[in-house]
């Protein structure tokens, strides 16, 4: 039993910062992520022995964490919390928007953070399937191959879905 | 022509996000570069796929968590794990007390189960210290050499022998008053326990009840070694033919022959 505790220590260490981070990003709560991220482990923990290492474990691991958040999301519009996050709440969460590296000029940097407030709440308004999609192929730097096992779709799927995405966020920088 | 360009166009946005993600193909990189050379809105397009994944990259650092979330992470995960697996065991058994139908098949099956058990072990305890009981008709009633059905005296089966004591017994035993037969057959089964039982006395082809009582009385206090076959002693059905004899002496010599 002290040998199984082990490996469980040391799986939740090698994984927990990727499964923290991406909770992070798809959820937008410190709170639920942790949370889901403590459920992730223990659902790994339970189906470890149905792992035939079609992929890699990070892989399968990725898949069982979206799979989850988008239970969580399917929860919270069955319980019809607002499936629209509203800025001021990103911003308490997550706090201020930093401004871009670089020698920039004040009012340059301004128009920045706020495209990227706009942005990023364009990102929380996509579809769950395109938004992980995203934040898997931009923030994780995943092939579509990896994307396509960890939502479960073909990798054409995952073309369509990222180029449907991206025309989204688009129109989110064209002036206003 | 503008028709054929705006064409283009569309289907080279259609490869720019790939060619964004690296994935597109050598061939097709080829001439998505030489458009983009001569096609300042794809270009456009190209640039603004950057800016994206650039704010993208950027919104993101700003989820930078608090490093003692990691800290409680894992021991959280494996408290709540421990916890998990204690309480597995009890949340099944509440499960099942809450689920009357299962409760009622696994009652019905333990009852089951326990009561096979209990005729089972009657059985077997019956069979070793009670040859006439239920386990005991049951074990050798039917079977070939039982009493109920002896066997003929046939090649791999011993003859039954009278026992030790019982011929010691018999030195004393009182003889059968004179019964001016000459013969007689007389028909029995030596038992597995080594009995006498079923006698019966032929006298002159006819059965002799007067006599069969009789010898019967003397037969009670017989005992024999029982037949024996390959799996233990049998019984067997054996036919005893007694026939009167007379030894006359022999006859005096005179001397006087061959004396001369």
């Amino acid at each position: 039993m002290s040998g199984d505790a082990q490996a469980c220590q040391e799986l939740v260490d090698t994984h927990q910062r990727m499964v923290y981070h991406l909770a992070l990003q798809l959820l937008s709560n410190h709170d639920d992520a942790l949370d889901l991220s403590q459920d992730v482990f223990l659902t790994v923990f339970r189906s470890i022995h149905r792992f035939r290492g079609d992929s890699a474990l990070q892989t399968w691991i990725y898949r069982i964490v979206i799979n989850q958040a988008r239970n969580r999301q399917r929860w919270w519009r069955r319980r019809r919390r607002a499936d629209q996050v509203s800025l001021d709440a990103v911003i308490a969460e997550r706090g201020e928007f930093a401004a871009p590296i670089g020698p920039t000029s004040p009012d340059r940097a301004l128009d920045q953070k706020q495209l990227g407030e706009r942005l990023w709440r364009a990102l929380n308004r996509l579809p769950f399937d395109q938004r992980s999609a995203v934040v898997l192929r931009e923030l994780h730097s995943m092939r579509y191959a990896e994307i396509a096992f960890s939502l479960g779709v073909t990798n054409a799927a995952v073309k369509s879905r990222l180029a449907r995405a991206r025309q989204t966020l688009r129109t989110e920088l064209r002036p206003q | 022509m503008r028709v054929l360009t705006s064409l283009r166009c569309r289907t080279v946005r259609t490869w720019l996000t790939v060619a964004h993600d690296d994935e597109l193909s050598v061939g097709r990189q080829v001439v998505l570069d030489a458009h983009l050379t001569s096609c300042a809105p794809c270009r456009g397009v190209r640039d603004d796929l950057a800016s994206v994944a650039t704010l993208i990259r950027e919104g993101a650092a700003e989820y930078r968590p608090d490093e003692t979330v990691f800290a409680r992470l894992a021991p959280e995960v494996l408290a709540r794990r421990t916890m998990e697996f204690d309480t597995r065991w009890r949340h099944r058994v509440r499960d099942v007390v809450e689920d009357r139908q299962r409760l009622w098949l696994i009652g019905g099956s333990l009852t089951a189960t326990v009561a096979g058990a209990l005729v089972l072990t009657f059985l077997s305890l019956a069979a070793s210290t009670h040859p006439g009981s239920l386990a005991g008709w049951l074990q050798g009633s039917n079977a070939l050499g039982s009493n109920a059905n002896p066997l003929r005296l046939a090649t791999g089966v011993t003859l039954p022998r009278v026992a030790a004591d019982t011929r010691a017994e018999a030195m004393f035993m009182q003889p059968l008053r004179p019964l001016g037969i000459p013969n007689l057959a007389l028909r029995a089964v030596v038992t597995r326990e080594g009995q006498v039982a079923s006698l019966e006395v032929m006298d002159d082809g006819a059965p002799n009840a007067a006599l069969t009582r009789a010898i019967s009385r003397l037969a009670a206090d017989v005992r024999f070694e029982p037949a024996r076959a390959r799996r233990g002693p049998v019984a067997v059905n054996v036919v005893w033919l007694l026939e009167r004899t007379t030894v006359a002496p022999a006859p005096d010599v005179p001397e006087a022959a061959g004396g001369d």
